[in-house]
């Protein structure tokens, strides 16, 4: 499996999907409450997103409802592949944290 | 409402990513409008900038990454990309000069020649004149029944159609040609005389100045309204022009304004001044002189106005039975009037281009095809190394693609220059010359045409990949070092490039046809020796010197002489008409003591005046009676000479002469006796000699003359002494167009000469287009069978025998190509049409040439494969095995 970063969207799509399955629509609104701030996710920019974690094998269509059921509308998982690929990234992620505490002692969130 | 301009804008997107994610953007983007933090103007407005900004983002990203025309992910790492793709493909070619070279310029020459060619269509044919709304404009003709070639109107008829108010404008014109003194050299301006309402009806305004006002048209004012080119090039463009005076034909014409740049309607003009109306009742409907441009009310065309209009002419032909019995009018569009007669010739030519395409795509396909075959090796080693079919599939596809752009782009920069060329070797056949150039739709048009042919070819190499197994395909390439279907390669070769070869004998078919018109055309027999004619143009100015015909021809008759003494000319002569020239004019015949005959059913005869050496200059022998002399016509005596065809036609079996002729038939005193006949001069190339009168220079009004001089030697060596002679006999007589006579016979025939000229042109590219192709698929057929060359060799078969089996491999091909290539000429050629002369399209010598020229091709093609198939050595060729 070709080491490829994952852009920011698409983390966030896969934290939002590790919960559970979710509608496009529904998965727009989560990002945008836990990034706060005012902050607004474009659709189109979403649905790139989807489509190249789709393809990757990351997300997948799930047959079935999810909470949000009573709109006509795809609903989206995460797949094995794609809790895995979160982790590396989660990994990463506090790796170059605490390299940073350790390069910059104090200056820590 | 907001969601239906989002559903517009969601078109922006690729169509796969539209179809999959079209539903939920819009739903999306519904739900997001009503969220509160979106409400109020404010924020709709912010949404509306969020989402545009999302859409700029997304969109190109999207289309990007559909162009990678991958199925698997598009990874970032992965390596290839469109860009990468083309650099392979540059690179590959590069590896392969020879098939490089030998298809760019295939595509070149195919697609610069089309584009050339589309060029001119465009410009010439398709493109409306640089008129507001042209589409509007007609000429309109005055047509008689009994007469086809009447077109000119008479100036009552005009009147009335003007107040009949079928048109929204309508105005009238007519040549007219003016000297210009006062200026450094005398010149002879092209005028033209028009209605005050011209300029309107075509929808032009002055730069400078102004138009001519009715006043000044209907009291024949001497104003004058000058073209951008004459006041440039005469005047150095000076702006205070406007307001002075220039002498015109002896006499100050106030210049009153300046048209724009390249505005010089009708016919290149020089100048406009106001028409004089025609008073002269006789002449009101009589005088056929002048031309109508009118603008049509919206939404006409021009069949609809010539049936609106009839009821109008029949109206005037009831009110004046004796003039107008027999007219009615005819509107012409004025682009049309303009292109007509070379719309045919452009038709042609642009289908013969195409077929000139048609065989360099054939050419280039065989190119591909072969190059596809030898490639296999590489792809085959690729597949086995892990790459997937699309990805190889995209190499040989961006190649193709790579070519085509490289060809197109060269084709329209060789475009470009071959119109250049192609305007200035037509000397004047191609109205509309100064339009031409590439044009947006030119552009538009090779990028069309070499796209389509880029696909074709990516299409040809992906259909001579995935037509086999490829696992099957990659082993046996590897193992067995040439594939099975290389023979089978070699038969669909052979479909294409006979194919070719017929298409190039229909060109080559269709050149030799229009080659041997416009022989025919120019070895007419004029009827005059035009090698040993000078010719010129010259203008007597009006005014009191030449104030009536007897000064006129006091002057030339005493002028003429001195042209003779100039060495080197033997006689000389003016005239009104020069031979073979076809704009004479004409009168209606009259012949006293005949039966009367109503007006309108009256013959025509054609009309020259012409000074007394006139016959012995050009030629033409004396059949009865005698010609005039100098000083007549004597005493009011009028006279005049008949051509044989006028005598034979209206005076069969007896001799016309004594007999009166063109008198009014009221009994005033303009009859002309007929003092004798000489033999036919052709008044064009086409048509044979039609009846014609020759009368004295001083029995006509007329200030406009051709001076023809015979010269035993050379014409060009005299053209100055007798310039000179002219000069001193008064200096303000302007001189133009001097020259050899044969010279102007050949503008007659430029057009002719143009067609054959770039047909033929094709006709030879085909030809080498096709050699290569033949010589291409004969070497490849020869090296696919070196080995079963080489075993016959071992066997015993001579060399002699094997260069014969090349041989009857291309005669074969050549003969299957002659039988098709001559059902398709003798198809096509009957489009040839209007522009043969003299041959059938089924000329026996065309057909001939053609085949000939196409044995031969094929027989020089094949000479060097032949040689290399005898010289394959055996024992080599069994070794490999």
């Amino acid at each position: 499996m070709p080491d490829t970063e994952l852009s920011h969207v698409a983390i966030e799509i896969l934290i939002t999907l590790a919960r559970g399955p979710q509608h496009g629509y529904a998965i727009k609104l989560d990002i945008e409450e836990r990034l706060g701030d005012d902050f607004v996710l474009g659709s189109g920019t979403l649905y790139q997103a989807i489509q190249r974690l789709e393809r990757r094998g990351l997300i997948a269509e799930a047959a079935g409802a999810g909470p949000d059921d009573r709109r006509r509308g795809r609903v989206y998982r995460i797949e094995r592949a794609g809790r895995r690929a979160l982790e590396r990234e989660l990994a990463r992620m506090k790796r170059v944290i605490a390299d940073a505490r350790v390069l910059a002692p104090g200056r820590s969130r | 409402m907001g969601a239906r301009l989002y559903r517009l804008l969601l078109l922006l997107y690729p169509p796969g990513f539209r179809r999959r994610f079209g539903q939920e953007l819009l739903e999306g983007f519904e739900r997001d409008l009503s969220r509160p933090r979106f409400a109020g103007m404010g924020g709709a407005l912010r949404f509306w900038a969020l989402t545009l900004a999302d859409l700029a983002r997304t969109v190109p990203v999207e289309w990007l990454s559909t162009l990678r025309i991958t199925g698997a992910p598009a990874a970032r790492r992965d390596g290839l990309s469109f860009w990468g793709d083309l650099r392979y493909a540059a690179r590959s070619l590069r590896k392969a000069p020879t098939f490089t070279t030998v298809s760019l310029l295939t595509l070149t020459l195919g697609l610069g020649a089309t584009t050339a060619i589309f060029t001119v269509v465009h410009s010439v044919l398709l493109r409306p004149l640089a008129l507001p709304e042209s589409e509007r404009l007609v000429r309109v003709y005055e047509r008689q029944r009994n007469n086809a070639d009447a077109r000119m109107v008479a100036y009552g008829n005009y009147a009335d159609l003007r107040a009949s108010g079928a048109f929204e404008s309508l105005a009238i014109w007519a040549f007219g040609s003016q000297v210009l003194t006062g200026v450094d050299r005398a010149a002879q301006l092209r005028t033209r005389e028009v209605s005050a309402n011209f300029a309107s009806t075509l929808g032009v305004r002055p730069l400078l100045g102004r138009w001519i006002v009715p006043e000044e048209e209907s009291l024949g004012e001497h104003v004058v309204v000058l073209s951008h080119e004459l006041w440039r090039s005469t005047f150095g463009g000076d702006s205070a022009l406007v307001g002075r005076a220039v002498t015109l034909d002896g006499e100050p014409y106030t210049v009153v304004g300046v048209m724009p740049p390249e505005f010089d309607y009708p016919s290149a003009a020089d100048g406009w001044v106001p028409l004089a109306p025609v008073t002269n009742p006789q002449g009101l409907r009589r005088w056929h002189r002048h031309n109508m441009v009118g603008r049509m009310a919206p939404g006409l065309t021009p069949e609809e106005l010539n049936r609106r209009i009839a009821p109008f002419a029949e109206r005037l032909a009831q009110t004046w039975p004796e003039t107008n019995a027999d007219d009615y009018f005819e509107a012409v569009g004025l682009t049309d009037s303009v292109v007509r007669q070379v719309r045919p010739a452009l038709r042609i030519l642009f289908g013969a281009v195409l077929v000139l395409l048609l065989i360099a795509t054939v050419n280039l396909t065989s190119l591909v095809y072969a190059r596809a075959g030898t490639r296999e090796r590489e792809i085959a080693v690729r597949t086995a190394l892990g790459a997937s079919a699309s990805r190889v599939r995209r190499l040989v596809v961006a190649e193709s693609l790579l070519l085509a752009a490289l060809g197109g782009a060269l084709g329209l920069w060789v475009a470009s220059a071959g119109t250049r060329a192609l305007v200035a070797m037509s000397a004047g056949a191609i109205p509309r010359a100064d339009e031409i150039g590439l044009s947006l739709p030119v552009v538009a048009f090779t990028l069309v045409v070499s796209g389509l042919t880029g696909l074709l070819l990516a299409g040809i190499t992906m259909w001579r990949f995935g037509s086999r197994d490829r696992a099957e395909g990659v082993a046996q390439v590897l193992h067995g070092g040439r594939s099975s279907s290389g023979l089978r390669a070699v038969r669909n070769r052979r479909v294409l490039v006979t194919a070719e070869l017929a298409l190039a004998l229909v060109l080559t078919v269709g050149a030799g046809l229009l080659v041997r018109s416009f022989e025919a055309l120019v070895s007419v027999e004029p009827g005059v020796d035009a090698e040993r004619l000078l010719a010129l143009d010259l203008r007597l100015p009006g005014g009191s010197r030449y104030a009536t015909p007897a000064d006129v021809a006091r002057f030339l008759e005493g002028m003429l002489p001195d042209v003779e003494a100039v060495p080197g000319v033997t006689r000389a002569a003016a005239m009104l008409t020069e031979p073979v020239d076809n704009s004479g004019w004409f009168n209606t015949l009259t012949i006293r003591n005949r039966p009367v005959v109503p007006e309108p059913e009256r013959p025509w005869i054609g009309y020259n005046v012409v000074s007394s050496g006139y016959f012995e200059t050009v030629g033409l022998r004396l059949l009865e009676g005698r010609t005039f002399r100098p000083d007549e016509p004597l005493g009011g005596h009028m006279v005049g000479v008949l051509n044989r065809a006028a005598a034979e036609l209206h005076w069969p079996g007896e001799s016309p002469v004594g007999a009166l002729i063109l008198g009014n038939l009221e009994g005033d005193s303009s009859w002309v006796e007929v003092i004798g006949v000489v033999e036919n001069v052709r008044q064009s190339l086409t048509e044979p000699a039609h009846p014609e009168v020759y009368v004295p220079l001083a029995q006509d009004r007329v200030l406009s003359f051709v001076v023809l001089a015979r010269t035993p030697g050379p014409p060009a060596g005299v053209a100055r002494p007798v310039e000179a002679v002219i000069r001193r006999a008064d200096a303000e007589i302007p001189v133009a167009d001097v020259g050899p006579f044969a010279g102007r016979i050949g503008d007659l025939v430029a057009r002719p000469r143009f067609s054959a000229t770039l047909m033929g042109s094709f006709a030879g590219l085909a030809l080498v287009l096709a050699c290569v192709g033949v010589y291409g698929l004969l070497a490849l057929s020869v090296s696919e069978r070196r080995k079963q060359i080489g075993i016959r060799m071992a066997l015993g078969a001579g060399r002699t025998r094997v260069l014969t089996n090349v041989l009857r491999e291309a005669a074969t091909m050549c003969a299957i190509a002659i039988a098709i290539g001559l059902a398709g000429a003798l198809a096509a050629t009957r489009l040839l049409g209007s522009l043969l002369f003299g041959v059938t399209p089924t000329d026996p010598a065309a057909l001939a040439a053609a085949v000939a020229s196409l044995a031969l091709v094929s027989a020089g093609a094949a000479f060097l494969p032949a040689r290399s198939a005898t010289a394959v050595d055996p024992a080599s060729v069994l070794r490999e095995e």
